[in-house]
């Protein structure tokens, strides 16, 4: 196997136990998002954008429609003879088996596959965050500070700091310090969860990591605070653009709304960094002659008769004539039927809602998949 | 079943009569209901009902778009060790234009190192959603060595100028085979689709060439259908063959109608086409949009109606559409009028401009070329 200057590591087994019910078939990195991808189509179009041609894919919560998701990993330009994606399910060997205890103890049980490329570097990412980010920049500047370990850093208020991994730096960006979800924080500098490690410290640590009966195995909680307390150099790379955790029916209501704002910062609509997704080609959007639109996105295979506002269309989607469906998010195969008025809502794949009044007050309200909301 | 059958489509048709899109592109590969390709409808077609060996005849020129829609037939699940997708690229001894018959003689290799024993020959330019499974059925069951399809087409169907008709007898056995002048009468229509035994294609292909003879393929076994035993098959769905501008704009705006678009872009599970990766089209406020096909990746601000827009179209503010066309990543700019006309890829139209055709002929406005000026 051709050595590699880095590969990707993508923790993928997330229950998503905040989006119940939108998880209760599918892994969170597998939920609907901006009208035709999925969550984890950004970390992916991410590594292919980057240049990152190898990634480990680390399932494990209902792991079947995120599979055929990701399929041969082609939808991505990931289905390389070098490399490419593979799929890392919790396995058992001879003296048994476990599932994945921690993010740390994810990758301590792939050791063999990471090995297998010899890379120099290994990154981390996470399937559940919507942001571009160029990982390659990233890595040069790691290899540039010398560094064993680089952080994604990203700037947040000292509200939100409490769930993040956050960070004390000197000037030159070196990690002095590192509290993993602090009451108290002492700085707004959060981790975004994407590691890039050297790989033969990292390997050293995990395999320490796993001896130790006390450890959690996390990242957060364990590896990156016994580094630092080991002297190994550790330093941020800051990054600036749009980032957002979709872990909460809100957040990732709220998402799916910047999408509509004009000037919104994610910008699909640029040619230079595509995101990739897989899926079948739909016919274009069929608008009716009693259509109304207005700040909506709406994708191929849907077909609007009714009004929509504010709202996202994922393909397949039909609004009958009459409805009115406002500040909502309706994922594939979702039927409107004639005089259903909707506010502020996210529907789940497949449902038919045939008739009533449906609308979310200061939490979005959802209506599960494959329903028939008479 | 299928596996015992290949495709192969006839893609190099005579462009006279649709100038203007077919400048750069064979018909093949013209964009088709806002996101397709003209090809698609045959590739899908013969791929869905198992056939993974498909030849493609192309044209002599232009072939680079047709290519670049097909890649390596992924699209089709036609990425395949055995079979998958093969362009037939006529040599350089062949005649250039519609001389099929001496492109298959060169690539003659390719028909007998393929393993199948039958082929399924169809044309690139029909806009049909056929389930080829049952034309199948219906040869196989027939034991005869040809199986023609046709459809039968009303006396006030225009649009079929210039088709081949077929001819019965009152025994429905075929009689001959004609030319559309006019549409007086009922007429049964070639649909160009033909299943025949392989070993008998090459036959006749031998022959035929010893004997001097060129040009269609499909003339060319219709000729020799008196010597073949022939099974007949009538399509009863939509279908339309795209050799004209006039025929173009017609079966786009067909797609309008929502039996028709229900049939030919959704039953038989769809059309599968090549994937772009375009993001969802964004509607912003004060736009409207009625009766119109709208693809990926559009900004739209101003007012369609009645109009087939591709891909990444942007249409700003105060601009109208109506009765048109648009290809993809063109530009509309504000105030701009626009009604009955196609507009090729990449054309921008500046500011309050009003471009106007009328119903029976549509304006067409060229591709913007990266050679031209």
């Amino acid at each position: 196997m051709r050595k590699k200057e880095m590969i990707a590591m993508l923790l993928a087994g997330g229950q998503g136990s905040r989006l119940v019910p939108l998880t209760s078939d599918v892994a969170k990195p597998a939920v609907d998002f901006g009208g035709k991808y999925k969550i984890i189509d950004f970390p992916l179009s991410n590594c292919t954008n980057s240049g990152i041609d190898t990634v480990g894919i680390l399932t494990q919560y209902r792991p079947f429609l995120l599979n055929t998701h990701i399929g041969t990993g082609s939808a991505w330009d990931l289905n390389s003879m070098h490399g490419g994606t593979a799929i890392l399910p919790p396995y058992t060997t001879q003296e048994g088996g476990a599932w994945y205890k921690g993010t740390a103890n994810a990758i301590y049980q792939n050791i063999q596959y990471i090995d297998r490329y010899d890379p120099d570097h290994v990154l981390i990412l996470s399937g559940d965050h919507i942001y571009k980010m160029d990982y390659n920049k990233m890595l040069r500047e790691h290899k540039k500070q010398g560094a064993d370990v680089t952080i994604a850093a990203l700037t947040v208020t000292l509200e939100e700091a409490k769930r993040f991994g956050i960070m004390n730096v000197r000037d030159d960006n070196t990690i002095y310090e590192f509290e993993e979800k602090p009451e108290k924080p002492k700085s707004n500098l959060a981790s975004m969860g994407i590691y890039i490690f050297k790989w033969s410290e990292l390997k050293k640590y995990l395999i320490e990591d796993e001896k130790n009966k006390e450890s959690e195995n996390d990242f957060g909680m364990n590896i990156l605070p016994k580094m630092l307390d080991d002297g190994l150099k550790m330093v941020t790379h800051p990054f600036k653009g749009y980032w957002k955790d979709v872990g909460t029916i809100n957040s990732l209501w709220e998402a799916n709304m910047d999408l509509l704002d004009e000037n919104n910062d994610l910008n699909l609509h640029t040619n230079n960094w595509k995101i990739y997704t897989s899926g079948e080609p739909k016919g274009a959007a069929y608008f009716g002659e009693s259509a109304n639109v207005e700040n909506s996105m709406v994708v191929d295979g849907c077909e609007v008769n009714g009004s929509i506002k504010n709202t996202v269309l994922f393909p397949g989607v039909i609004i009958e004539e009459g409805a009115v469906v406002e500040n909502s998010v309706l994922f594939p195969n979702v039927k409107i039927g004639k005089g259903v008025i909707l506010d502020r809502v996210i529907v789940g794949e497949n449902t038919n809602v045939l008739s009533g009044t449906h609308a979310g007050d200061t939490t979005i309200k959802v209506i599960p998949q494959n329903k028939t909301i008479k | 079943m299928a596996k015992s059958y290949m495709g192969l489509i006839l893609a190099a048709q005579d462009t006279n009569d649709i100038m203007g899109l077919t400048k750069y592109r064979p018909i093949a590969s013209i964009p088709f209901a806002g996101r397709y390709r003209i090809i698609d409808f045959s590739l899908t077609n013969l791929t869905r009902t198992g056939i993974s060996n498909v030849g493609i005849v192309v044209p002599h020129n232009y072939v680079r778009s047709l290519r670049d829609h097909i890649r390596g037939g992924q699209f089709w699940d036609l990425n395949r060790k055995n079979g998958g997708i093969f362009l037939m690229h006529p040599t350089i001894d062949a005649e250039i234009g519609k001389s099929n018959v001496k492109n298959f003689r060169s690539n003659l290799e390719y028909l007998h190192k393929s393993k199948e024993n039958n082929v399924v020959l169809c044309s690139s330019h029909l806009v049909a959603n056929i389930d080829l499974r049952s034309i199948i059925d219906s040869h196989e069951k027939s034991g005869r060595d040809l199986t023609i399809v046709y459809k039968k087409v009303d006396k006030n169907l225009k649009g079929y100028r210039g088709c081949t008709s077929v001819i019965l007898n009152e025994d429905k056995e075929i009689e001959n085979f004609g030319v559309v002048v006019d549409s007086r009468e009922e007429t049964n229509i070639s649909l160009e689709i033909k299943i025949i035994r392989k070993d008998l294609l090459i036959d006749l292909l031998m022959s035929g060439v010893q004997n001097g003879l060129v040009g269609d393929l499909n003339k060319f076994i219709e000729n020799s259908v008196h010597k073949i035993s022939t099974n007949l098959y009538e399509f009863t769905g939509y279908g339309k063959f795209i050799d004209s501008t006039k025929n173009y704009f017609k079966a786009n705006k067909d797609i309008l109608k929502k039996e028709i678009r229900e049939e030919l872009l959704l039953s038989n599970g769809g059309i599968s086409t090549k994937i772009n990766d375009t993001p969802p089209a964004i509607y912003k406020p004060n736009s409207k949009v009625s009766n119109s096909l709208i693809a990926n990746g559009c900004i739209v601000k101003g007012s369609v109606k009645n109009s087939i827009i591709g891909r990444r179209v942007v249409i700003k503010k105060g601009a109208t559409i109506e009765n048109s066309i648009i290809l993809q990543s063109c530009i509309i700019e504000e105030g701009v009028e626009i009604r009955n006309v196609i507009i090729d890829k990449n054309v921008t139209i500046s500011r309050y401009q009003k471009v106007i055709g009328s119903e029976d002929f549509p304006l067409i406005i060229e591709k913007k070329s990266l050679l031209d000026g």
